[in-house]
Parts: structure tokens; C-alpha cells; sequence
């Protein structure tokens, strides 16, 4: 699995963490995203049952477990937190920030020891030391309760299936060619994000944001002008067309 | 306890068997219960030739009684193993996750912080599987109690007929019907219960 820094400042920096080669074939490839402050850290949609013994091998690699005291899972979806079962067996004390609605879902996965930690509709904020990440409502994209985070220090939005590719495991994690990206990106915009209504107002709260890295869970990260180029895109396409 | 005792993962399996075995043993328990009420009204009828046989109505009462509160009690014994062998997978899956986490993170500069998580999932693992293998010893001493107890059936079928040549031959008939009523349905259960025994790898005393 790749591990690489995404950007660092005095406080705190982000990681990224995907591209594991060991991932059995028909699964699909995730993004993990973790903030590491001077004395927590929080991994954010940690992924599946299938990717935590690469996760947790990488982690180490970057902090002592002791360290990763937060966790938070966009929504419920298993690719995002099925893991939460081994998770729970390794870190008991940890906290798990996700949307309130889907507590009753989660804990399927198996959470005995964790604190689930439930985000109210009209999102909420989490301090990592000093370091302040607030969660964006995302609802209906895909999922019906749904967040983002956001770092306005380092001008990061994890931004969970909202500028998800459809890649190459061995895929760059930075797009390069947008408009190339583009074709890797519209049927997964069109089929799984299920109102126009809901990613208009997406895109209108996250234009008001100072977003500089567009961290998607799957595919690539959108650094600098196309972060505004992929708000454009998206808002000139027309989602839910299963029906 | 069992000769070639099953993997905990089959326990899965046979605990769900179990409960659904003895599921059937309280139906017919309570057909017992019900042959024995209608054996204490038909005594009544009699009269002083069927007071020997009023009594043992009771008794009849008095097995299917604990017949029931047995096959309860094993169910909910069943049901609780069932929980413990998933509780207990599910630790097991984990040591194997940390497992090859260990193995990834060879050489890693905080690999070692891993074996605090590891050292508390093997500890929870060896109690999980003590307590499951005290639950499952429980469960099949309570089979075989419950086996031995059925064999009362049989003797008081026997004293049934026995009673039953004190009365008239009209009434004969009833009390030999409820006699071979007893014996069916013990006969019923000693089948159920003998079959989840078998479920455990084990041959019947």
C-alpha cells in the first residue's frame, strides 16, 4: 500500500494511504486519509475488512497506534468502515465521528469498545490538539446522511465519494489531464450521487470554502485550479440517471 | 465430554440445531401435558376404581414439566453458545488481521505498538474459548440428564397399564390410550434429544 504525505505545517499534516497492491482483484480501490497533530491523529473512512491489515501495517509506519485516537467514516457504506469490527479490537478507546443517522447501522459492523460519536445534520467541528477540522454536510451524495471534512489551515476537503474515479490500482494519486479525468468520473457521478437538488447545494457551500486539495475516497486528488474546474464539471452534470 | 469434538465454527451450525431440535421437544411436551389432563378427567369419571391412576396423572404432569423447563433451559444454553462462537471468531479473525499487519510492517518504526492490541485480543481470545468450552460441557450434561429423565416415561406408561386392568373395560381403553400416548411421545423427544447429542460428535450411553 502507498503512503504519502499530502502536505505538512508546523501543527499538524495529512497523509494518504491507498493503491494497495495486495487488494483482492474485485474490490474496489479506496482512498484513506489520516491528520496527524502532535499528539492524535484521525483516520478518516478507514475502508474495508479487507484493507485493514495494510492499513494498520502503514499506520505504524507514520505513528504509534496510540497515537490514532479518532476516527471518522463519511457514511455507512462497507468499503468505507466495514473494518470497524478489527478496529475496535485494536483501538478501544478511540472515538468515531460519523453521521448520527446511521449509528444504528454502523454497529452492525461490530463496536463494542469504540465511542461512536454522532454528527448532527448541519455538521460539527473536532479539535486535534490545537488543529480544528470541521464536517461538512454532504447528505444525499451519496448517502443519505453524509459529511466531508475540512481543514482550513491546510485548505483540505476530504471529500468522500465526491470526485471518486473509477481507476487503475496503479493510478498517480494527483489528476494530471482533467478533461481525461473527466471520462473516469461521470458514470460514477451520474449513477451513485442521486439528486441535482442536493449536489447543487454541495457545491454552493464548498464554493464558499478555500479548498486548495479535493480529496476524493476513490480515484485521484484535485490540487490548486482543479478544485474549481471539478466544481464546474459537476455542476454542469446531470446525476441520477438510474431511474 | 465429546471423542472427536467439532471446530468452534461448526458450533455455529449445531447450537442453531440444537435450539431447533428442542424447539420441537417443548411442542411435545405440551402434548403430554394435554394427555395428562385429559387422563385426570377421565379418572373423575371413574371414580374410586381410578384413584391409583389419578395419581400418577400428576406425575405425568410433574415429567412434562421438567421436560419443558430442560428443553428451555438447554435452547437458551444453545442460544448462548451460539453468541460466544461468533464473539469468539471474531477474535480470532482479528489475531489473524494482526497477524499479517505484523508481517507488513516489518521493520516499521512503531511496528512494535501493535502488540498491546495483539496481547489484549489473544487474552479476550483464551477466556472467549474457555467459556465457550465450559458452555458446551454444559450443554450436553444437560442432554444426557434430560435423556435419563425420559426413561421415567417408560415406567410410568408401564404402571398405566398396570392401573388400567383395575377398571371396567370401557374405561380400559382410555387409560391404555394415554399409556401409549406417554410412550409415543417420549419416545418423540428421546429422538430429538438423542440426535442433538449425536450433533456433538459423540455416541449415546
Amino acid at each position: 500500500m502507498k503512503s504519502e504525505l499530502i502536505i505538512e505545517t508546523p501543527t499538524h499534516k495529512w497523509l494518504y494511504f491507498g493503491r494497495d497492491p495486495d487488494k483482492p482483484d474485485k474490490i474496489i480501490d479506496t482512498n484513506q486519509y489520516m491528520v496527524v497533530s502532535s499528539h492524535h491523529a484521525l483516520l478518516m473512512d478507514p475502508g474495508g475488512i479487507e484493507l485493514f491489515a495494510a492499513m494498520l501495517a502503514n499506520i505504524v509506519k507514520h505513528i504509534p497506534l496510540s497515537q490514532l485516537t479518532h476516527l471518522f467514516a463519511s457514511h455507512q457504506d462497507p468499503d468505507i468502515i466495514s473494518s470497524l469490527g478489527l478496529w475496535d479490537q485494536t483501538l478501544p478507546k478511540a472515538k468515531l465521528y460519523s453521521p448520527w443517522l446511521w449509528e444504528g447501522f454502523i454497529r452492525h459492523f461490530g463496536m463494542n469498545n469504540i465511542s461512536y460519536e454522532p454528527i448532527a445534520d448541519n455538521g460539527g467541528s473536532v479539535n486535534l490538539d490545537q488543529v480544528e477540522l470541521q464536517f461538512i454536510p454532504a447528505h444525499y451524495l451519496h448517502a443519505s446522511g453524509n459529511f466531508h471534512v475540512y481543514d482550513p489551515v491546510t485548505k483540505v476537503l476530504m471529500s468522500g465519494d465526491i470526485g471518486a474515479a473509477l481507476e487503475d490500482p496503479q493510478a498517480d494519486i494527483y489528476v494530471d489531464d482533467f478533461e481525461q479525468h473527466c471520462t473516469k468520473m461521470a458514470y460514477f457521478h451520474q449513477r451513485w450521487m442521486p439528486s441535482n437538488r442536493a449536489k447543487n447545494d454541495w457545491i454552493k457551500r464548498v464554493r464558499k470554502l478555500d479548498v486548495q486539495y479535493l480529496c476524493p475516497q476513490h480515484g485521484r486528488i484535485f490540487r490548486g485550479q482543479q478544485v474549481k474546474q471539478f466544481l464546474d464539471w459537476f455542476e454542469n452534470l446531470n446525476v441520477g440517471v438510474g431511474v | 465430554m465429546t471423542q472427536h469434538a467439532p471446530k468452534i465454527s461448526q458450533y455455529h451450525v449445531i447450537a442453531a440445531v440444537v435450539a431447533a431440535e428442542l424447539n420441537q421437544t417443548l411442542s411435545y411436551c405440551k402434548q403430554i401435558n394435554l394427555t395428562a389432563s385429559n387422563a385426570q378427567a377421565a379418572s373423575a369419571r371413574v371414580g374410586n376404581a381410578a384413584l391409583g391412576f389419578k395419581a400418577l396423572t400428576g406425575f405425568i404432569d410433574d415429567l412434562a414439566s421438567y421436560t419443558m423447563k430442560a428443553a428451555t433451559d438447554i435452547n437458551q444454553l444453545a442460544h448462548q453458545t451460539s453468541r460466544l462462537a461468533t464473539e469468539t471468531a471474531r477474535a480470532a479473525v482479528a489475531l489473524n488481521h494482526f497477524q499479517r499487519a505484523k508481517l507488513k510492517a516489518n521493520g516499521a518504526p512503531f511496528g512494535d505498538t501493535i502488540n498491546p492490541a495483539v496481547a489484549a485480543t489473544q487474552a479476550h481470545h483464551s477466556k472467549l474459548q474457555q467459556e465457550f468450552d465450559r458452555l458446551i460441557d454444559k450443554m450436553e450434561n444437560q442432554l444426557f440428564d434430560l435423556k435419563r429423565n425420559l426413561r421415567t416415561a417408560n415406567i410410568l406408561a408401564s404402571i398405566c397399564r398396570i392401573e388400567a386392568c383395575r377398571v371396567d373395560t370401557a374405561n380400559q381403553t382410555i387409560f391404555n390410550d394415554v399409556a401409549n400416548r406417554v410412550d409415543d411421545v417420549a419416545q418423540l423427544i428421546r429422538r430429538r434429544v438423542d440426535h442433538a447429542i449425536t450433533l456433538f460428535g459423540n455416541t449415546a450411553p
